[in-house]
């Protein structure tokens, strides 16, 4: 269904406020009833879902690019005028959509062609990972990096970008998210002006990516994986479930771990809480001191003991 | 004109029929004169099946003789021993519908054909249809089959048309819960969400009264009701008497002379209060919360959103009940309706709406999807390939009828077949859904992973058919199959050969129910008693028994409404 089809359908010219769709919808239903035309019905019902849902994802977007446009570059936009689409060079994303054409729905392929802002772009790629599509999702972010020129960086949000990267870590994509996110970082460089457009919260998301960057491949993917929830999601308590799981099995690898986060990654090291390596031949007060506890209180329940065999005895 | 279509509850403890009076709906009463029918049925020592208020009155004497509360085993194999023979829930179902109908005539004069049946929302895909073929098996032709809350929000929106608000319904029956959001907009009723929990509901707190008061003679006698199968079902009946009583009431007596437990007979005497009993439901009052919380979030919607909270179901009448309702959306709840009426009233308009009923003219009525149904579908987590997971193609929520489509690729290189197994479920992977079919395309074009394309379109009616079209995209060929008929639901062969075992059996005379259901009332409250009381009402049901030999219809009348008087006094004066 496209947006002039579903307008036709609803007896609508154009649609200026929400309320406009639910109205006509529901003057409509009295004349086209489920129960005595269904088919009537379906197709009224879908125009109105597929107006209702347009006419909020355009709300979303103005409003996407309102926010990120504050924290990408600190100050106030320069330009008085709002950012027309006609400003820039149309992105072309023609040889993906023929690459993928078969596996992207009508929705999907035709916001895409149409993807004049980075973004649209990164608002549609939220939904291709939330289908389990990651590999799609790492190519349009790559053809993005790839066609959006320097000087026009101002119109990419690294936030959004960011938290995409992370969540390709986390869906199994880490080999190609980290190669991702160093021809980001290198692009960033060639700007000039990654100080500029990587503040605030966006910067915090993009020193994480690069330190997951950073990290052995080796690393398990479900370990990765509670690194990003915690950090996307604030799922502390399934992360740390994950992890501790994942010392007392794997110590080994945990303490690689502790130690690649130590050298690489200082802010996810801040987050986690991991054990150190022992110090080869030391020993650990603390262990050392419970243990000759344990052997005292056994000593004294086994004396009690003795004490209370023998009055049983005497009697 | 067209044939009137009988609305009909048919719930876990009770079941009720109601029909479209003009624009209004009514009830109709039964052979007993009484609006509910208990859901019971009961195979007496002559192998004559008794249905209704008398069955449930033998299942304090005769618990391995009765069946109660077998709606909660729709949809499962579960066989439920009478005496000598077997029965399924689905046959247990259509001996009360068939009994419900038979009462619905006689009080009526008309005869009925189709009918609507009332399920609660989460039932699944098998429960409906067991449900409807309980109704065949009935006699019945059911094709509607809608859900409680639904039905309840019908009789409530008819009650004023002229209205905009947004509604919470909270049905907590015997055995179900169920939670809608509705939205009314001058007759337009468009429901927004529904969510439930299938095994909830007042036979649950029953329950649990059960298990503390045997707890409690066990301190006391050192024994235990819970292995005497008699013993037992007369502390659940003491019990659900109690529980009613404590809705009232801040403290109640229970008396149990004679209880039989595995080591002989005890007397057992007991107060139970009603604070003492609400904190033992607290787990039972946490199981409400979840349910009406993902209605909300469906609905997106806050609990402040909500205008108008509407109580129906006979559970609801417990204070508890509703002061949690009160305390979730913030609001004095609404009582409007008959707590166990509005279901089948709500029944019998969605009928007059099918039937095209003039009465209902302005009213119009939109329905969701209870639940998801999608297909299995493979995917790919990095490069390890999983498979059996549950990709929905149609969401819960959706409005219906309702019809979508979804894209499916092939998965390895040269792929020649692909299997479109449906499946209903909210759950990720497939095996912990449920399987509803499955059909295969073997002619696909050989080519690279992931190149070969399938559309696959669901339509999904009024009446839950569910219509699978496939088309092969690259060579538009369109093969399409219909789900009718889900596996574990009877083919009409089986239908009807349950239909000739009901019409073996020898249904109890109708025009003979009153009495028995009235001596069986009795005989129930007889065990109870004890002294005086217990030797008068003796003496009341002999006077009936001799009547019923003599043959004379005014005496026997005259017997049974004394006894009925006697055994509701005394009923009431025990406590
Ligand atoms: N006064 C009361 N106080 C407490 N509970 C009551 C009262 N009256 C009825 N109930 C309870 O209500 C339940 C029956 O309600 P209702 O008739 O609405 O259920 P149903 O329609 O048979 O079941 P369902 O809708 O779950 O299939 C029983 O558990 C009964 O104990
Ligand atoms: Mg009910």
């Amino acid at each position: 269904m496209t947006l002039e089809e579903a307008l036709k359908e609803l007896g609508l010219e154009r649609i200026d406020r929400a309320e406009e769709v639910r109205a006509a919808y529901l003057r409509l239903l009295r004349h086209r009833k489920p129960e005595q035309n269904p088919e009537g019905f379906r197709r009224l019902r879908e125009a109105y879902e597929f107006a209702v849902t347009w006419f909020d994802q355009g709300e979303t977007w103005s409003l996407l690019e309102r926010e990120l446009g504050g924290s990408l570059g600190g100050s106030a936009p320069p330009e008085p005028e709002p950012v027309g689409p006609q400003r820039f060079r149309r992105l072309d994303f023609s040889a993906l959509l023929e690459r993928f054409r078969l596996r992207l729905s009508a929705y999907e392929t035709a916001t895409l062609s149409r993807a004049q802002s980075p973004v649209h772009v990164l608002y549609l790629v939220h939904r291709i990972i939330d289908q389990q599509k990651g590999e799609i999702a790492l190519e349009i972010l790559n053809t993005l990096v790839d066609q959006l020129p320097p000087s026009e960086a101002d119109r990419l949000p690294v936030l959004l970008f960011a938290r995409h990267l992370l969540r390709l870590h986390g869906a199994g994509h880490a080999e190609a998210a980290s190669a991702l996110t160093r021809k980001l970082n290198a692009w960033l460089e060639v700007t000039g002006r990654e100080s500029d457009l990587v503040a605030g919260e966006a910067a915090a998301a993009w020193q994480v990516c690069k330190e997951l960057a950073r990290l052995p491949l080796s690393l398990r993917p479900d370990v990765r994986k509670a690194l990003v929830l915690m950090l996307l999601e604030d799922e502390h308590s399934f992360a740390d479930r994950v992890l501790s799981r994942f010392v007392s099995q794997h110590p080994e690898e945990a303490y690689d771990l502790e130690e690649a986060l130590r050298e690489h990654a200082p802010s996810l090291y801040r987050l986690v809480n991991l054990p150190g390596r022992p110090e080869a031949g030391g020993t650990d007060v603390r262990a050392e001191t419970e243990r000759w506890l344990s052997y005292v209180l056994i000593a004294a329940l086994a004396f009690l003991f003795i004490l209370w065999l023998g009055r049983r005895m005497d009697v | 004109m067209t044939r009137p279509i009988l609305g009909i509850d048919l719930g876990t403890t009770h079941s009720l029929a109601a029909v479209m009076d003009g624009a209004r709906p009514r009830v109709l009463e039964n052979a007993l004169g009484e609006i509910l029918t208990p859901s019971a049925v009961h195979l007496d020592a002559r192998g004559h099946l008794l249905v209704g208020a008398a069955a449930k009155a033998r299942a304090t004497k005769e618990p391995e003789r009765t069946a109660v509360g077998f709606k909660r085993d729709m949809g499962t194999d579960r066989r439920y021993v009478l005496g000598d023979r077997s029965f399924s829930p689905v046959e247990l179902s259509a001996m009360v519908l068939k009994q419900v109908r038979e009462d619905a005539e006689a009080a009526s004069g008309e005869r009925y054909e189709e009918a609507v049946i009332t399920v609660p929302a989460y039932f699944g895909e098998l429960q409906r249809r067991a449900t409807k073929d309980a109704g065949a098996i009935a006699g019945l032709r059911v094709e509607r089959i809608i859900n409680e809350p639904t039905a309840a929000a019908l009789a409530y929106g008819l009650h004023d048309t002229s209205r905009k608000t947004r509604v919470a319904v909270l049905d907590l029956g015997g055995g179900t819960f169920d939670v809608t959001v509705l939205e009314i907009i001058e007759g337009i009723i468009e429901i927004q969400a529904s969510s439930g929990d299938a095994r909830l509901g007042g036979d649950d707190f029953v329950s649990v009264m059960a298990e503390l008061v045997d707890e409690r003679i066990r301190r006391e006698h050192g024994r235990s009701a819970a292995g005497h199968p008699v013993g037992w079902a007369r502390l659940q009946e003491a019990c659900e008497g109690a529980k009613r009583r404590l809705s009232e009431q801040n403290e109640t007596r229970l008396a149990l002379p004679a209880l039989p437990t595995e080591a002989g007979e005890i007397d057992v005497e007991l107060t139970l209060e009603r604070e003492e009993m609400e904190r033992a439901f607290t787990p039972l009052l946490d199981r409400i919360e979840a349910p009406v919380q993902r209605a909300l979030r469906d609905a997106r919607l806050r609990p402040t959103d909500i205008q108008e909270v509407l109580l129906v179901g006979g559970a609801t009448r417990m204070p508890v009940v509703f002061r949690l309702a009160a305390k979730l959306f913030g609001r004095m709840p609404l009582r409007t309706l008959p707590p166990d009426e509005a279901v089948a009233l709500g029944a019998a308009v969605q009928g007059a709406l099918k039937a095209g009923h003039a009465g209902v003219d302005d009213l119009v009525v939109t329905d969701v999807a209870p639940f998801s149904l999608g297909v299995a579908c493979s995917d790919f987590l990095g490069k390890r390939r999983i498979d059996g997971l549950f990709c929905p193609i149609i969401e819960r929520g959706s409005v219906i009828p309702v019809s979508r489509v979804r894209r499916f690729a092939t998965t390895v290189d040269q792929q020649s077949a692909i299997e479109i197994e449906v499946f209903q479920g909210e759950h990720s992977h497939t095996s912990d859904n449920t399987k509803l079919g499955a059909y295969a395309i073997d002619d696909l074009p050989r080519k690279p992973a992931n190149e070969v394309c399938v559309d696959v379109r669901f339509t999904y009616d009024l009446n839950g058919l569910l219509d699978v079209d496939m088309t092969v995209v690259e060579t538009g060929e369109i093969s399409s199959f219909f789900i009718e008929r889900s596996p574990g639901s009877l083919s009409t062969n089986q239908i009807e050969r349950a239909r000739q075992m009901m019409q073996s059996l020898k249904f109890h005379p109708r025009d003979a129910l009153p009495n028995t259901a009235a001596l069986a009332r009795a005989e129930a409250l007889y065990m109870e008693l004890s002294g005086a009381p217990r030797s008068d009402l003796g003496h009341a049901i002999a006077m009936l028994s001799a009547a019923l030999d003599g043959q004379d219809q005014t005496e026997i009348e005259m017997c049974r409404d004394g006894l009925n008087q006697m055994v509701e006094r005394l009923r009431h004066r025990s406590h």
